[in-house]
């Protein structure tokens, strides 16, 4: 017997899948979206090579890969690299060898190549043609594009374009966002998941317990 | 009726809507069983499908990066297997005897089988419908956080 | 045939256009690290570069050299050949279906999987490394998960090492002064350093002195892997000397969770389950005669089998904690694996899914 029934898991709107760089909007410290056109306007006053610079869970890669999809979305070739170890250099160069003549390589977590390979890197990229778009924590020796800057307000408009809105109801919703907010020293990264703790506090307790299940 | 979909494409071409029909009530299988499920894909004519693949895979969720691990997969490639898998279809496969699908509080283990559409045009279309496999009670809460 | 397109269009996370320009660059670039690769090497068998076997040099300078040389079209040669391999392999595939040809093979890998896994448990971290020690009195004795030792060592190290940094720059110091000359602010620099010296000894003495004196935990057990719904003998010998306030067992599920992104990784570990197995008080050991005492431990019905992917794992346990009369308290966790209960191992589960045979 073939069986038709609507199945979906009770997911939890901040789970990864829900919250990583990609699938939430960029927006900016008020809230409003973040308009990739400008950015990419001036990316091309700043000759093609600038950094997006913000501390931790401010947004970075969020804007970094929407800028990227804005890029693709004109038909523009686009290379995302992120670094995580030294051996991450190979995949820098191979992005930069698919990004020449024209293409951009998008790079999430610029500082961990240190100083002499960036300068490497960034005579490559020039050489090649092609364009270099960077994270960083603070400013450097790239031109700042955008730094990014987080608020309870961004936080919120964030929750809000989650699935089913978070989950968070008012007039509660508002209270624990600021909470969550204060309580990660607003990394908005570290808020989400703290609402992510929250939402599984809120789904157990309504969950009737099972007498073996660990 | 189709559950979970995930359309993307281009302005003009119809957006497919996949519908999965699955063997056990409430989608439960034992670890180890079998698996059949049909599909049905409204939308999308052989004609405009360049390629089609249904895999059944199971993929973590929850506060860690998404991990996955594939059963079964199989990619058709040629016209005239495409337009015998399309309108619709039948996947049958044996479940492996883990992992099984799991509640827990910061990881979760789902799975899913998924019909992936590669379109002439050069786009392509997902579509995930969750099932379970065995029986594991959901974690009840978090006990203590360690460092 | 129908040619890539060059450009391409994305929405959320999926590619909705043809890559394929890319990976073409790409594999120009890997093919051009073959070609330099051989042409290097052509010259070098061909002495077109003066440094092959014929050259003028001594003979052993110019063996080394020979060999050292030609490590440079070797490596050219099998970066290259592994990228146009790799962009080969890759070229326009979706994620289930790199996941089913190579990346499996990865993810397997750093699952752990061994014969256990082999045997149909994809997913279940391997046990080999826990039924490798045969027990005393019970079948396996546990390995202990033991971040203390690596503490002990980690602190050892960092003594030692700054220690002698410490006397290179006293004895440099005290050279000076026997020679009439006084270096004020290498002094000053001395002052700091012995005072870390001196801490790092006392927190390495102390760190070993508990570690000794608590003495040691072993754990044996009856059978593993471990099944839900079964109970399984546990012996607990505890070391040392002295008065122990207490001593419990608790069987503990663990889930831990990595997180990388941007310049942000995150792992979060949390405790799921606890279960007190037994805890014993007032207990006085004598140097030489170990407490030892036999439990047993059931793996609920319904319980998460272990589980281990690249970023995600469940994980069993047993923990050990001690609260000695006059030393700190201890805890000493050892890992179980859990397997999953299948039809063939539990009556439960056929009921559950009604199901009278065991498929073959």
């Amino acid at each position: 017997m073939m069986v038709p029934v609507a199945h979906e898991p009770l997911r939890n709107p901040f789970c990864t899948r829900s919250i990583r760089a990609g699938r939430i909007p960029s927006l900016d410290a008020s809230g409003r979206p973040v308009n990739p056109a400008d950015m990419l306007a001036a990316l091309e006053r700043l000759d093609g090579a600038a950094a997006l610079v913000g501390p931790h869970g401010s947004g970075k890669s969020t804007l970094l890969w929407h800028i990227a999809g804005a890029l693709e979305a004109r038909g523009q070739r686009v290379e995302r690299v992120r670094l995580h170890r030294r051996w991450d250099l190979v995949s820098l160069v191979r992005a930069v060898v698919r990004g020449a003549g024209g293409g951009t390589v998008c790079v999430d977590s610029w500082e961990r190549l240190g100083r002499p390979w960036a300068d490497a890197v960034r005579w490559f990229a020039r050489a090649c043609g092609a364009r270099l778009l960077v994270t960083a924590h603070g400013p450097g020796p790239l031109p700042t594009l955008w730094a990014c800057r987080t608020s309870p307000a961004l936080l919120a408009a964030i929750v809000a374009q989650l699935p089913n809105g978070g989950g968070l109801v008012a007039p509660q919703r508002e209270q624990q966002i600021e909470e969550a907010f204060r309580r990660a020293a607003g990394d908005i990264r570290e808020a989400l998941f703290l609402l992510y703790d929250r939402f599984e506090e809120q789904t157990r307790a309504r969950r009737p317990a099972r007498p073996h299940g660990t | 009726m189709s559950v979970a979909d995930e359309g993307s494409g281009a302005a003009k071409l119809p957006t497919p809507r996949v519908s999965m029909y699955f063997d056990h009530p409430a989608r439960q299988y034992a670890p180890a069983g079998d698996l059949v499920v049909r599909y049905d894909v409204e939308g999308a004519a052989p004609a405009v499908v360049r390629a089609l693949e249904r895999s059944v895979l199971w993929y973590t969720e929850g506060k860690g990066e998404e991990d996955i691990g594939v059963h079964h997969f199989e990619r058709l490639d040629a016209a005239t297997d495409v337009a015998e898998a399309l309108p619709t279809g039948t996947i049958t496969v044996r479940l492996p005897a883990s992992p099984l699908s799991y509640e827990g509080i910061i990881v979760k283990i789902r799975w899913c089988v998924r019909i992936r559409l590669f379109f002439v045009a050069g786009r392509d279309y997902v579509s995930e419908h969750v099932f379970e496999v065995g029986d594991i009670a959901p974690a009840r809460g978090t006990v203590e956080r360690l460092p | 045939m129908r040619l890539p397109r060059f450009f391409g269009k994305k929405r959320g996370h999926r590619r909705t256009g043809s890559q394929a320009w890319g990976s073409f660059g790409e594999a120009v670039f890997y093919a051009a690290l073959v070609a330099a690769g051989l042409c290097f090497a052509g010259l070098l068998l061909t002495g077109a570069v003066g440094i092959g076997p014929e050259s003028t040099s001594p003979t052993w300078s110019r063996g080394w050299l020979w060999t050292f040389i030609l490590l440079i079209p070797g490596a050219l040669l099998a970066f290259g050949l592994a990228g146009v391999a790799r962009t080969i392999r890759a070229w326009g595939k979706s994620e289930e279906r790199r996941a089913a040809a190579e990346g499996i093979a990865n993810l397997l890998e750093s699952m752990g999987r061994s014969r256990d896994s082999d045997r149909g448990h994809p997913g279940v971290p391997a046990c080999d490394d826990l039924v490798n020690s045969p027990g005393t009195i019970l079948r396996y004795r546990l390995p202990i998960e033991s971040p203390e030792s690596w503490a002990l060592v980690g602190m050892g190290l960092f003594a030692a090492l700054w220690n002698a940094v410490l006397v290179v720059l006293a004895v440099s110091a005290g050279i000076d002064i026997a020679s009439g000359r006084v270096e004020w602010v290498l002094l000053a620099v001395l002052v700091p350093f012995v005072a870390v010296g001196i801490g790092g000894i006392v927190l390495f003495v102390r760190r070993l002195v508990l570690a000794t004196a608590v003495g040691t935990t072993q754990l044996e057990i009856s059978d593993h892997p471990l099944l839900p719904g079964k109970s399984y003998d546990v012996l607990l010998a505890q070391g040392g000397s002295g008065t122990f306030i207490s001593i419990a067992l608790t069987l503990e599920v663990e889930e831990l969770a990595s997180f990388r992104q941007g310049t942000d990784t995150r792992t979060e570990r949390i405790i799921v389950w606890r279960e007190p197995v037994s805890e014993w008080t007032n207990l006085q050991i004598t140097p030489g005669v170990r407490f030892e005492t036999h439990v047993t431990v059931t793996i609920p019905p319904g319980a998460m089998h272990s589980f281990t992917s690249e970023h995600n794992a469940v994980r069993w346990r047993i923990v050990v904690r001690g609260q000695p009369d006059r030393w700190p308290a201890f805890e000493r966790a050892f890992p179980l694996v859990v397997y999953p209960a299948t039809l063939a191992h539990s009556a439960s589960v056929r009921r559950r899914f009604a199901v009278d045979e065991v498929p073959g």
